[in-house]
C-alpha cells in the first residue's frame, strides 16, 4: 500500500464516527480554531480534544468545509482578482538582478565574510523581532540553564518550547510575563554534555495573535 | 440592543434582515448563498443519515442569523466572519442535539451509535470505526506536537497548512507529521490493527 493510500485510509477511519469524549468545547472556539483566532495554548487544548473525540473532530471538518465553501463563493474560479501586479515586461531587470544577487551570494560563501563559525539559526517564517539574549555558542550547566530573549513591544505574554534536535519535546512554559526560562534541570537529566538544545519563543498578544521567534540552538553542559 | 461586531474581514453582509427597505435582492442572495454553503458543507462531510435532513439544520442557522439582526434593529453591520461563526454555531448545536437524540433512541434498540445507512458497505463501516478507536487511543499516546500534527493531518489539512496553523517552519511540521505517523503506526502494529 503506497503511503498516500495509507493516509486516505487512516482519515477515512478517523472520520468514522465515534462517541463524544469528555466535555465539547463551544462550536464558536471550534469555529475560531478552524480560523486561526484561538490562543496558541487554546489552540492545542482544542487539539487534544479533537484527536480523542470523534463528534469534534466531525465539527471541526464542518468549520473548515463551511469556510472553504464560502470561501470559493466569495472569490469564483476564474475571476481575476483586479490590481495584481504585471510581472511580464521587468521579467529582463529582475532576471538580471537575480544574477547579479548569485554573485553577490557566491562570494560571500567563499569570502571572508562566510561567517562559518556561526551558530546555526533555524528560521521560522515569521519572525518576531525576537532575540536569544544567551551568547551564540554558550554552552549553559543544567542546573540553571536559562535562556533568555529579548523583549517584545506589546506582548502580553511567552511561550517557551525547548526540544533536543530530533524534536523530542523536552520543556515548555506558557503565560511568562518575564523575558527568561529556567529549564528544570530534570528535563535535562541524562543528555550528555555538549548536546544541543533547541529552543524557541513565541510572543502572545492581548489581541489573540501571536509570533514566533526564531529556533536558537544552546548547548547543555 | 447593540451585538458585537468582529471587523476582521473587509466583506461586510449588512441588514440581511431588512425585509422592505435597503437592498432586499442583494440581501435575498446573501441568504441564499450562505445556505448554499452550509448545505454544501453538511453533505460533504456528516454521515448520510445527517446529510439528509441538512435543509432542517441549515434552516436552524439562518433563523438564528436572522434573530441576531433582528435583535440589533438594523443598526449594525456584521462581518462575514460574525456572521458565518453565528450560523456555524447555530448548526452545531442542533447538530449535537440530533446525535445526542440518535444515540439515545439507537441505545433503547441496542443498536451501534450510527444507524446502519451510515455507508452501502456495514461491514467496512464497523471496521474502520475500530480503526478510528484504535487511532484515537493511539494519539492520546504521542508526545503532545506529534499528536497535534497528526490529528490536523488526519483532519485533512496539508502539511504545510499544519505548520502554518501550528506557527511552526514547514520543515518542522514535516518532521512532525512524519514521527507522529510512525509513532502512530506503531501503536497500531501493537493492537493488531492495521488499517
Amino acid at each position: 500500500m503506497s503511503e498516500r493510500d495509507e493516509i486516505t485510509r487512516l482519515r477515512e477511519a478517523f472520520a468514522s464516527s465515534g462517541p463524544e469524549t469528555g466535555e465539547c468545547p463551544s462550536p464558536e472556539t471550534i469555529w475560531d480554531g478552524v480560523a486561526g483566532k484561538l490562543p496558541s495554548a487554546e489552540l492545542r487544548d482544542l487539539l487534544d480534544h479533537v484527536a480523542a473525540c470523534a463528534t469534534c473532530a466531525e465539527d471541526w471538518r464542518l468549520a473548515v468545509a463551511f469556510e472553504k465553501e464560502s470561501s470559493a463563493a466569495e472569490v469564483p474560479a476564474g475571476q481575476v482578482i483586479q490590481g495584481r501586479f504585471n510581472w511580464r515586461p521587468l521579467r529582463p531587470v529582475i532576471a538580471a538582478l537575480a544574477a547579479g544577487l548569485f554573485f553577490v551570494i557566491v562570494g560571500l560563501q567563499v569570502g571572508p565574510w562566510s561567517g562559518k563559525d556561526d551558530a546555526p539559526v533555524y528560521r521560522e517564517g515569521e519572525q518576531a523581532g525576537l532575540e536569544s539574549l544567551v551568547p551564540a555558542g554558550t554552552a549553559l550547566p543544567r542546573e540553571s540553564f536559562a535562556v533568555r530573549w529579548s523583549p517584545v513591544p506589546g506582548a502580553a505574554s511567552y511561550e517557551v518550547l525547548v526540544s533536543t534536535e530530533d524534536l523530542k519535546v523536552l520543556s515548555t512554559a506558557e503565560n511568562l510575563r518575564g523575558t527568561q526560562f529556567q529549564v528544570p534541570a530534570g528535563d535535562l537529566a541524562g543528555l550528555p554534555a555538549g548536546t544541543p538544545i533547541l529552543w524557541q519563543v513565541k510572543a502572545n498578544f492581548a489581541d489573540g495573535s501571536s509570533r514566533s521567534s526564531a529556533t536558537f540552538e544552546t548547548p547543555v553542559r | 440592543m447593540r451585538v458585537p461586531v468582529e471587523g476582521d474581514r473587509s466583506i461586510v453582509i449588512s441588514d440581511m434582515h431588512r425585509e422592505t427597505k435597503g437592498r432586499p435582492a442583494e440581501d435575498q442572495e446573501d441568504y441564499a448563498q450562505l445556505r448554499r454553503d452550509l448545505v454544501k458543507a453538511v453533505q460533504r462531510v456528516c454521515p448520510s443519515w445527517m446529510a439528509d435532513r441538512s435543509d432542517d439544520l441549515v434552516q436552524v442557522a439562518l433563523i438564528r442569523v436572522m434573530e441576531i439582526q433582528r435583535k440589533s434593529e438594523g443598526k449594525s453591520e456584521f462581518s462575514a466572519f460574525y456572521l458565518k461563526k453565528a450560523a456555524y454555531s447555530a448548526m452545531i448545536d442542533e447538530i449535537r442535539r440530533l446525535r445526542r437524540r440518535q444515540e439515545t433512541t439507537l441505545d433503547d434498540e441496542e443498536n451501534p451509535i450510527n444507524p446502519p445507512a451510515e455507508s452501502p458497505d456495514p461491514e467496512r463501516a464497523t471496521a474502520s470505526r475500530e480503526v478510528g478507536r484504535a487511532i484515537r487511543d493511539c494519539l492520546g499516546g504521542l508526545i503532545p506536537p506529534r499528536r497535534h500534527a497528526v490529528t490536523l493531518h488526519l483532519q485533512g489539512h496539508s502539511v504545510p497548512d499544519v505548520g502554518r496553523r501550528l506557527g511552526w517552519t514547514a520543515k518542522k511540521a514535516e518532521n512532525l507529521v512524519y514521527r507522529g505517523l510512525a509513532d502512530l503506526r506503531g501503536c497500531l502494529d501493537s493492537k493488531g490493527v492495521h488499517p
